[in-house]
């Protein structure tokens, strides 16, 4: 797989070991394996059903796995109840005790582990004020506006200093700008804790920005592992080069040690395969170009969009469409649709991407 | 000719039920309650001597307040018995849980009386509790000590309010997300914790309805300590009807049904408020 960072030693950290997952007939989960190293960011990232919350649930606790192990710095835990897991969740609907006021629900970690009342109300506190939510102590949830109530919930997940914290698409519930907020937030606050996040979410620009790793879940498997950068410009799979963002997609073949596509004869990169085959070849809109560029090719410009910063491109290529996007520039010397452009690309920006047999 | 307000006449027919129905009758025995006896006819007056004459005599009293503990008892056993029946029902697997509970709260469907019937055929001579014992050797022979006592009150009236304790208690633990059980265990509650200071707490609506339900029922049956108690069963409640009828001292009658009246007011007003101990469940 890709690298992973900060794995000094094997045993550090958690790891799942070939666990799946069957309700009755259905398998939620195909076995999986994955190590989730100490101290990243590790974001699992797949439309809903693709069986990321059902891991997050099985590290949590909540869940079973039908097979498999799952160790934490060497030791199996799976068997372990949610109580019994150095871990901590920060639950999609926060899970506030109504009944409890703020200080209460950050506090209950530490009380139900024996520390006296005083002690535990001013590291709530503490815990609070980093959270960046002071003041409100006596308040009950219900008294909160969503955002506080959020900012409670994540005081009460981290003050017991988790070696691990699971988040459930913490972010779902909120509006475009506080979410944009709380995504650098967070990010910060792992940093600052110094301690591993696992990150659940349907929503690939959130993952983009925010990990350090992700894992890429569709159908119950893992599709693809590695740092945002890898799976935005080097897909391994088609599902992969469709899920973030626009991405242009062009039929190939494997023929005679090259790639043969409608961008020309390209090179096959070192370690890849010569058996001749169909694969497709991934290049992003962004990477193509109206000048320069070690390729050119020739084709017909379609339509030009200008949505600000960024303009937009449709040309056809070898009877493929293709998208181009370049920074919008004050006076575009661009052909007039229907007309002739050559575009350029780096044969190296190209990632290949095989299909599955 | 002016239009009819159509709201006014609709909020006068909304409120005309529970007038009719609720109020007119509670006022009826309330004013009752002032009235007095001249031989045998009723006969309006505006005198306390109803309620002074029930407290001025010891054996009402007595009665009195026998039964309020009489049905203490009632509703402790309900709760002790019925909050863990809920709580298991609550935990079972959901395609077992429907059957249960609907197990549980047949008995809301059947008549009153046949259950009555129903513990008097089990704590009677040749009843179902005799055979066992005798059976398993523990008795030589059918004791009538079962029957015809306060114990057999306390427990057919146990038995035949514990629905009415299980449901509400029931459908409070029902109200519960899910994810505040797995949300207490997460952060290191064991399982006991977790029930004291998260499941408990919230759950304490639905036992304030239940206690309440049972109290107050069990505190006006005139029944089930006839059937089943004997001359021993003389509860307030029977009272209350033989003032009604045997007596006919309707005014007396209705002053004792004012006292029991208060006692359930006083109550619901007492618990309601420990009913928002949930903090406000959604």
């Amino acid at each position: 797989m890709m690298f992973s960072p900060a794995t000094e030693s094997p045993e550090m950290g958690v790891i799942l070991e070939a666990v799946s997952k069957t309700y009755g007939r259905v398998q939620v989960l195909q076995p999986t394996g994955l190590e989730v190293a100490d101290g990243e960011f590790l974001t699992i990232l797949g439309p809903s059903g693709s069986g990321k919350t059902t891991i997050l649930r099985m590290i949590g606790g909540f869940v079973q796995p039908s097979s498999g192990r799952i160790l934490f710095d060497g030791a199996d835990v799976t068997g372990l109840p949610p109580h019994k897991r150095p871990f901590n969740t920060f639950f999609q609907d926060y899970a506030l005790f109504p009944h409890m006021s703020v200080a209460e629900n950050v506090a209950y970690g530490l009380r139900v582990r024996g520390m006296g009342r005083a002690e535990a109300r001013a590291r709530a506190a503490e815990t609070l004020d980093l959270v960046g939510l002071s003041g409100m102590l006596e308040r009950r949830p219900a008294q909160l506006s969503g955002g506080q109530r959020q900012r409670v919930a994540l005081a009460r997940t981290i003050i017991c200093e988790p070696k691990l914290v699971l988040l459930d698409e913490p972010l779902s519930a909120l509006d475009a700008e506080l979410r944009h907020h709380m995504q650098g937030f967070l990010k910060d606050l792992q940093r600052r804790l110094a301690t591993t996040f696992l990150f659940v979410t349907h929503d690939q620009e959130e993952a983009i920005t925010m990990a350090d790793r992700i894992v890429v879940m569709s159908q119950g498997r893992i599709e693809q592992v590695g740092p945002p950068r890898a799976l935005y410009y080097a897909p391994k799979t088609p599902f992969v080069a469709r899920f973030f963002g626009d991405n242009n997609l062009v039929e190939a073949r494997v023929e005679d040690g090259q790639v043969q596509c409608a961008l020309g004869a390209l090179p096959l990169p070192e370690g890849v395969s010569a058996t001749p085959r169909k694969i497709l070849v991934a290049l992003r809109p962004e990477q193509i170009l109206l000048s320069g560029g070690a390729r050119r090719v020739e084709g017909h410009l379609v339509d030009v969009t200008f949505a600000g910063a960024v303009t937009t491109l449709t040309a056809t290529v070898g009877g493929h469409e293709l998208l181009v996007k370049m920074a919008s520039g004050a006076n575009p010397a661009l052909p007039a649709p229907g007309e002739r452009i050559t575009l350029g690309f780096d044969p190296a920006a190209v990632a290949l991407v095989e299909i599955a047999p | 000719m002016t239009r009819l307000p159509v709201r006014l006449v609709l909020f006068v027919l909304a409120a005309a039920v529970p007038v009719i129905f609720v109020l007119v009758p509670i006022g009826s025995f309330l004013v009752m309650s002032f009235w007095k006896m001249d031989g045998a006819d009723i006969v309006p007056a505006a005198t306390v001597s109803n309620y002074v004459e029930f407290w001025s005599n010891e054996s009402y009293r007595r009665t009195f307040l026998f039964t309020l503990r009489l049905c203490a008892g009632v509703t402790a056993i309900g709760l002790i018995l019925g909050y863990p029946i809920a709580w298991v029902i609550w935990r079972m697997q959901s395609r077992w849980r429907t059957l249960v509970l609907l197990l549980t709260v047949i008995p809301l469907f059947m008549s009153y009386i046949v259950k009555i019937y129903t513990m008097r055929s089990i704590l009677g001579l040749n009843g179902l509790l005799n055979m066992a014992l005798v059976a398993a050797g523990i008795l030589e022979k059918p004791s009538t000590l079962f029957l015809y006592n306060q114990t057999a009150i306390l427990a057919t009236m146990a038995v035949v309010y514990m629905p009415f304790v299980i449901l509400p208690i029931y459908l409070a633990l029902d109200r519960i997300p899910g994810t505040l059980v797995a949300a207490s265990s997460d952060l290191g509650a064991r399982p006991w914790t977790t029930f004291r200071r998260i499941v408990l707490p919230l759950s304490a609506p639905g036992v304030v309805a239940g206690a309440l339900f049972s109290y107050i029922l069990s505190l006006g049956d005139y029944i089930t300590p006839q059937m089943v108690g004997g001359p021993s069963g003389f509860t307030f409640g029977r009272i209350i009807w033989s003032q009604f009828g045997l007596a006919y001292n309707w005014p007396f009658g209705a002053a004792m049904a004012a006292v029991l009246f208060v006692v359930a007011l006083v109550l619901i007003a007492a618990l309601g408020r420990l009913g928002k101990l949930d903090g406000g469940l959604p």
